[in-house]
């Protein structure tokens, strides 16, 4: 079999081969995912890279040892992360998350505006991002799949379990709070 | 949270809105000031950089070695009736099935031989509602109830030896049985 033809396979497809020990289906689902997960882990991990790529290579220990977990009805894409979900949620627990917030370490924030402008994003970024700590669980992977992952609400909805239209209303309303947390906060930066 | 919103939230100030736009801006958010810090933490989070993480590169071969000791099954051990199952389910099923199939077919045994016999056997059958009225073209019964001959209404004739009182039908009788037979008439 060549790699072209194994490229051209859905995901379902590839998972299938993987249960017959495929290699190359392997290869090519994690080629395909490999990016995606771990940059989430990233960001649901406290941006700790170590423990994203941990998290990446248990995940797909686990699509190895265990395909047959995956439910055929479902979507791959939608399975998976809702693997990845149930990992983090797992961890929070582990580590006790809520008790130990700590905030995001900041990633390099780069801009291309006047100076003024660029202290003021770049400190607004860094809020954000310490007040994303504190959010929910699903909270957070809501803004990782729906900012970072780029995924439609109704596979967000799938994923986090619940209507479509109440992950639409969670992302309004948390955009909402984050407004009300930082409605003055260019004007506390032109005063200092 | 309609498409329209979240649009304009991405793409225009306040003072740029339309009067509808700013009807329908109002239906989400309560003032002015509102819809301009949403569209601050909207413009914020676009803009917000995305993780720069890429996979490590020693995963993949770990995860090719551990696939590589994995034992592998053929796909129709893992799929039954369409469903993906564990292979260690699978097969247990099959072993269990089998033992079942196996102690079904030793337990049972032959089956006993029957012997059917058929007796026929007459029995005496009694007229007990002779013909009343004949007519030429039909012959009508009247059903009379009568009750069953009592054993000692009968009486027994020895064949060889006919009782002296008894006689048959004379010639003469007969031929008038047959007028009265044809004719209906008394």
């Amino acid at each position: 079999m060549s790699g072209n033809r194994v490229s051209g396979l859905d995901d379902e497809t590839l998972m299938a081969r993987i249960q017959s020990g495929d290699e190359r289906a392997l290869t090519e689902i994690y080629q395909r995912y490999s990016t995606k997960m771990v940059r989430y882990f990233y960001r649901m991990l406290w941006q700790d890279t170590n423990k994203a790529q941990d998290f990446l290579h248990d995940l797909f220990v686990r699509i190895i040892e265990k395909p047959e977990s995956f439910d055929t009805r479902q979507r791959f894409s939608t399975w998976i992360y809702s693997v990845a979900h149930n990992m983090c949620k797992n961890e929070y627990r582990k580590v006790n998350f809520r008790k130990s917030v700590q905030p995001f370490i900041t990633a390099p924030v780069i801009v291309q505006e006047s100076a003024t402008e660029q202290i003021d994003n770049s400190y607004l970024q860094k809020a954000i991002e310490k007040a994303m700590a504190g959010w929910e669980d699903d909270d957070r992977s809501l803004f990782v799949f729906r900012h970072e992952l780029e995924m439609t609400f109704g596979e967000i909805a799938t994923v986090l379990g619940c209507p479509e239209g109440t992950a639409k209303s969670r992302w309004f309303y948390l955009r909402k709070e984050l407004a009300e947390n930082f409605r003055d906060f260019k004007v506390m930066l032109k005063a200092i | 949270m309609s498409d329209e919103f979240e649009e304009l939230l991405g793409s225009k100030e306040w003072t740029d809105l339309t009067d509808d736009e700013r009807a329908l801006a109002l239906t989400h958010v309560q003032s002015e000031s509102d819809y301009q810090a949403m569209r601050k933490i909207t413009v914020a989070l676009e803009g917000h950089p995305r993780a720069r993480i890429s996979p490590d590169k020693n995963i993949l071969p770990v995860l090719k070695k551990r696939m590589a000791k994995q034992p592998a099954y053929p796909r129709w051990l893992v799929t039954a009736f369409g469903h993906k199952m564990p292979v260690h389910s699978v097969s247990t099923s099959i072993i269990l099935a089998l033992i079942v199939g196996w102690a079904i077919g030793s337990q049972q045994t032959v089956k006993p031989e029957v012997h059917e016999r058929i007796v026929y056997q007459v029995d005496t059958v009694f007229q007990t509602l002779p013909s009343d009225t004949v007519f030429v073209s039909k012959v009508v019964y009247r059903y009379i109830p009568q009750s069953r001959p009592s054993r000692a209404d009968f009486k027994t004739v020895n064949q060889e030896n006919p009782p002296t009182e008894s006689r048959g039908v004379t010639m003469k009788e007969k031929e008038e049985l047959d007028v009265l037979i044809v004719s209906g008439t008394d």
